[in-house]
């Protein structure tokens, strides 16, 4: 099983009325409530992923604005961090899109209209996070011996 | 490479996340500490109340009279002559150092190629006068010479031993002679007769794990005077590194780590393919050792142009207090 933790923060409510997600793997639901600072969930992972957190319950109303058109209130909340398998994968975290109802909008950690955050990523994560900043910076061409050390010992300290 | 993956496992085992460990995989062969030998552990936890160390007139005298003892009673070693200097305690061998450095302001101090960090370090920062040597006969009146025994870069005693003290001698040039190794080091002989000997260093900081206690003996001939000395004399020193070290060498013979980790030692070495010294945790590595070396550590006190006289020293502790762990490795 993956583990998965996301932390979020900026969580704003519109009276009583609190932001709601779905956390998908693969088109399964594994967290479905309202948003905290931090939600745990765990998931069967393995080659390539998506990794969908839907904002289930906004609508238009949901956004208040004064006589000037200014926003006062707005149901909304941000992503922080993602940390998956005990691995904050950092940076990674804006390889991800945001799809709503008017388009996509690459790395956007904002919960602001009806939409969908999706990421995709690849199981094990470290591999992916290793060999994704490896692809991107060039830079460090000891990661896949490195990764194959760290396993190798990992699995056998822990009798895998 | 059968090290790095050694190196790999230990670390895993300690706990450590890949970043961590690939950070700690960097130095791991690199350093200069003692073994944490799990029986001297738990003695040091052991270890006498502090107000009653602080509290104890004697300690400081206690400490000095057994130490000399603890160092002559070695097994491996010899050390002829100790008793011609007076001991008196000093803040692990660095102190020693530094009084060596304040007693000596005038001479330009020398080190042979390879030498203990630390002096380069000070007396680079310092701007004071020193140099690098790669033979003895570089050194005339004038100079002072600090010289580890075992050297400090090889971990076997330097070449010409007698040769260097008997030129030092002749051109009256004081000595330190450091030998914060020897309670690590086997076939090691040491000839104190020597005029120019003008203070001889020990610490138990490599020999067990108190490198942060800073327990240290300096021996120096009688009549010299220095604040070291004074402190002595006025009975002002550190009883608790003091209490801390008389603990120990109550308990611990002076060749102990050699005893209980020489057979291992060699069978690390000989695995690994290093060349074994005379010193426990050190082993000379071939140029496919580079990455493993102190350039990393040289580059980090300023020293990267140096580094071209320091050989791949590499350091075996963490594999000889993980003895279960390598046992696999070593069948293999």
């Amino acid at each position: 099983m993956t583990r998965f933790e996301f932390h979020f923060k900026n969580i704003n409510n519109v009276g009583a009325k609190v932001p709601l997600i779905e956390i998908r793997i693969n088109d399964s639901n594994i967290y479905k409530g309202q948003v905290k600072d931090q939600i745990v969930a765990e998931a069967m992972t393995s080659g390539e992923n998506k990794l969908e957190i839907a904002f289930v319950n906004k609508s238009n109303r949901d956004t208040i604005v004064n006589t000037q058109g200014d926003i006062v209130n707005d149901l909304n909340f941000e992503l922080d961090r993602l940390v998956i398998d005990n691995i904050d994968i950092e940076h990674l975290i804006w390889d991800s899109h945001y799809q709503h109802v008017g388009g996509k909008i690459d790395g956007c950690l904002f919960f602001g209209p009806p939409g969908s955050f999706i990421l995709e990523f690849e199981a094990p994560v470290l591999r992916w996070i290793l060999k994704t900043n490896h692809e991107k910076n060039n830079n460090d061409p000891e990661w896949e011996e490195d990764y194959n050390y760290y396993t190798e010992a990992w699995n056998k300290i822990h009798k895998k | 490479m059968l090290a790095k993956k050694i190196a790999w496992h230990i670390l895993v085992s300690k706990g450590l996340d890949f970043k961590q460990c690939r950070q700690a995989v960097k130095s791991f062969y690199s350093k200069s500490r003692a073994i944490n030998d799990e029986s001297v552990v738990d003695h040091i936890k052991k270890a006498p109340d502090v107000y009653n160390m602080m509290m104890d007139n004697n300690l400081i005298a206690r400490f000095q009279n057994n130490f000399t003892s603890w160092i002559q009673k070695n097994k491996f070693n010899t050390c002829s002559g100790l008793e011609l200097y007076e001991p008196d305690i000093s803040q692990g061998s660095t102190q020693s150092f530094d009084s060596f450095f304040l007693r000596h302001p005038d001479k330009k101090h020398k080190f042979f190629l390879g030498e203990y960090l630390y002096h380069i370090v000070v007396k680079k920062n310092l701007g004071q006068k020193w140099s690098f040597i790669a033979d003895h006969r570089e050194l005339s009146q004038g100079d002072a010479l600090i010289l580890s025994v075992p050297f400090c870069d090889t971990g076997n005693a330097p070449s010409q031993l007698q040769q260097i003290l008997t030129h030092c001698t002749e051109q009256q040039i004081p000595v330190l002679l450091d030998l914060s190794y020897y309670t690590i080091s086997h076939g090691i002989d040491i000839d104190l007769n020597f005029d120019c000997i003008d203070t001889v260093a020990f610490s138990l900081s490599k020999t067990f794990p108190v490198a942060h206690a800073r327990i240290g003996m300096r021996y120096t001939r009688r009549k010299s005077m220095d604040g070291q000395k004074l402190h002595s004399k006025i009975d002002y020193d550190n009883r608790i590194s003091a209490g801390i070290g008389l603990h120990i060498i109550q308990k611990f013979p002076s060749d102990y780590v050699v005893e209980k980790y020489l057979d291992f030692y060699h069978k690390v070495a000989s695995k690994l393919g290093l060349d074994a010294s005379k010193t426990m945790i050190f082993a000379d590595g071939s140029s496919d050792w580079s990455s493993y070396g102190r350039k990393e550590l040289l580059t980090a006190y300023g020293l990267e142009d140096d580094s071209k006289f320091y050989k791949n020293r590499i350091c075996l502790t963490e594999l000889l207090e993980n003895k279960q762990l390598l046992r696999e490795f070593m069948n293999d």
